[in-house]
C-alpha cells in the first residue's frame, strides 16, 4: 500500500477507535441514567431515589391486581422474581396490561414503599405467535417462571 | 474482481451499470414490497397478545434493519473516500445519507404509532429509541454538511469523518435492549437458536427485509446517477447521454 | 387471507387506524424516495439541453450565419445506453 494511503488508513482507524472509546466511556459513566427503569430488587434495596419520580419495571405478579369498585384506581405488585414492589395507579391502563406481563410504572415512592404511579406502560416481550399456537402452547406447558408471592 | 472494482470508480461505466441495475432491480423490489405488505397486512395471522397492531412490524423492522446496515455502507464509503480519495465514494456517501435518514424516520414514526396501542405511549426516552433518534440526526447531519460547504472535497472529508465517528452508535442501537433496561423488547429474529417469532409471521417479515435492502440499493444508485450527471456535466459522456455530440 | 371482509381489514379490531396510518406514511415517504432522484435526473437533462441550445444560439449570433440547429430534438430519442 502506498505510504500516504497507509497513513490515512491509520488516521481513519484512529478516528473510529478513539470516538468509540470516548462514547463507550460516556455511556458507561451514565449507565444509571440510560436504564429506563429500576428493577424491584434495586428499589427494595434502596438504590432508587425516594424524593423524585422514578420508573419501576418488571412483571405484574399473578393474582395481585386489585381494582377499586368505585374509581379507576388499581393496585398490583411488580416483581423481578427476586423482590416485589406494590404500585398504586389511578387511570386507564394500556390494553396489554395483565397479570404475568411486563410493565413499566412511573411515579414516586411513598413512606410505605408503595409506588404511586402517574403513568403505567405495558412492556411487550419479543415473542410473536398466532393465537392458535399460543393456545396450543398453553395446553402443553405453562411458562417456566411461575408466580411469586409478594 | 479487481477490474470490476476499478470499473465501479469510472463515472461513465458506473452510470451505465447503475442504469441497467435499476432497470431490473426496481421492478423486483416493488413486487417484493407489494407481496410482503399484502402478506403481512392481510394474510399473516394476528398476534396472540397484540392482535393486529403488530402488523406494523412488517415495515418498522425492515426499515430499522436497513437503516443500520445502510449506515455502515455510508461509513465505509467515507473511509474509502478518506483513504483512497475516490470521487465515486464521495458520491456514494452523499447518495446514501438521505435514504438512510428516510428509513430511520420511517422506523421512528412507525415505532411511535405501534407504541401507542401496545405500550400506551407514543414516545419514551429509552436507550433503543434515543440511540435511533441519534442515528436520524447523524444521517441528517451528513446531508446538511454536504450542503454547507462550497468546496466539494472539503465537504466530503467532513462528512466522512462524521460518518466514521457515528459508527459507534450502530452496535449501541443493536445491543441497547440487552445492555440496559429499556421499554423496547429484544430482537425476535435470532441468527442462532430458535426465533421468538412464529414461522407464519416470520416469512413475510424476512421477505420485507429483503425488499427493503433492494429499495436501499435502488434508491442509492438512482441518487448516485443523478449526482454523477451533475458532477460531470462538462464531460463528453454526459453530453452524449443528454443527446448532443 | 386472514380477514373475512374489507371492512374487517380496515378496522383490524380497532387497530386499523394505527396500522393503516403507519403504512400510509411509509408509502408516501418511499414514493418520494424513488421519485426524487428520477425527477432530478430528468430536470438535469433538460437543463443540459437548454444550456446547449443557449450556447449554440450565442455562437450562431456571433458568427451571424446559419440559424441554430435543434439538438434537443435529435437528442430525445438517443440515450447514453444506446450511444455509449
Amino acid at each position: 500500500m502506498h505510504p500516504h494511503r497507509k497513513q490515512r488508513l491509520i488516521w481513519v482507524s484512529l478516528i473510529v477507535v478513539l470516538s468509540s472509546a470516548a462514547i463507550g466511556l460516556v455511556a458507561f459513566a451514565l449507565r444509571d441514567n440510560i436504564n429506563l427503569f429500576y428493577p424491584p430488587s434495586d428499589v427494595v434495596a434502596g438504590k432508587a431515589p425516594v424524593d423524585r419520580n422514578i420508573r419501576l419495571g418488571g412483571m405484574v405478579v399473578e393474582g395481585s391486581i386489585e381494582r377499586s369498585d368505585t374509581s379507576l384506581t388499581t393496585e398490583f405488585w411488580v416483581t423481578d422474581y427476586e423482590a416485589s414492589v406494590a404500585v398504586r395507579y389511578t387511570g386507564i391502563l394500556p390494553d396489554l396490561f395483565d397479570e404475568g406481563q411486563g410493565v413499566v410504572a412511573e411515579g414516586r415512592l411513598d413512606e410505605a414503599g408503595v409506588l404511586i404511579a402517574s403513568q403505567v406502560l405495558a412492556k411487550h416481550d419479543e415473542n410473536y405467535m398466532p393465537p392458535e399456537v399460543a393456545a396450543a402452547l398453553e395446553g402443553k406447558s405453562k411458562p417456566s417462571l411461575g408466580p411469586v408471592s409478594p | 474482481m479487481w477490474s470490476f472494482i476499478h470499473k465501479l470508480g469510472s463515472p461513465p461505466w458506473f452510470f451505465r451499470f447503475g442504469g441497467n441495475l435499476v432497470r431490473w432491480l426496481l421492478p423486483v423490489t416493488l413486487i417484493l414490497l407489494l407481496v410482503g405488505a399484502f402478506w403481512g397486512l392481510l394474510v399473516a395471522p394476528p398476534d396472540f397478545r397484540q392482535g393486529n397492531s403488530y402488523r406494523i412490524i412488517y415495515i418498522h423492522v425492515p426499515a430499522a434493519v436497513v437503516a443500520l446496515a445502510g449506515y455502515y455502507v455510508m461509513a465505509l464509503a467515507g473511509a474509502i473516500s478518506l483513504i483512497w480519495r475516490i470521487k465515486m465514494a464521495d458520491i456514494a456517501m452523499k447518495a446514501a445519507a438521505p435514504v438512510g435518514a428516510v428509513l430511520t424516520g420511517i422506523a421512528l414514526v412507525t415505532g411511535a404509532i405501534w407504541g401507542k396501542p401496545t405500550w400506551g405511549t407514543w414516545w419514551v426516552w429509552d436507550a433503543r429509541i434515543t440511540s435511533m433518534l441519534i442515528l436520524f440526526f447523524l444521517y441528517l447531519g451528513v446531508v446538511a454538511l454536504f450542503e454547507a460547504y462550497e468546496n466539494k472535497a472539503a465537504a466530503a472529508k467532513a462528512c466522512a469523518v462524521l460518518s466514521l465517528v457515528g459508527t459507534v452508535n450502530i452496535p449501541i442501537i443493536y445491543k441497547s435492549v440487552d445492555w440496559w433496561y429499556s421499554l423496547h423488547q429484544p430482537a425476535s429474529i435470532k441468527f442462532t437458536g430458535e426465533s421468538a417469532i412464529d414461522a407464519s409471521m416470520m416469512y413475510p417479515l424476512l421477505l420485507m427485509i429483503v425488499a427493503f435492502y433492494g429499495l436501499f440499493a435502488v434508491t442509492v444508485v438512482m441518487n448516485m446517477r443523478a449526482e454523477l450527471i451533475w458532477h460531470h456535466r462538462q464531460s463528453s459522456w454526459v453530453r452524449q447521454w443528454a443527446g448532443f455530440e | 387471507m386472514y380477514f373475512e371482509s374489507i371492512a374487517a381489514a380496515m378496522d383490524m379490531n380497532g387497530h386499523g387506524v394505527y396500522v393503516w396510518l403507519a403504512y400510509a406514511i411509509t408509502v408516501s415517504l418511499l414514493v418520494w424516495l424513488f421519485w426524487a432522484p428520477a425527477r432530478q435526473l430528468r430536470v438535469r437533462r433538460l437543463w443540459l439541453i437548454a444550456e446547449e441550445q443557449r450556447r449554440l444560439a450565442s455562437e450562431a449570433l456571433r458568427s451571424g450565419a446559419t440559424p441554430p440547429h435543434d439538438h434537443a430534438a435529435d437528442g430525445r430519442s438517443s440515450s447514453m445506453e444506446s450511444s455509449g
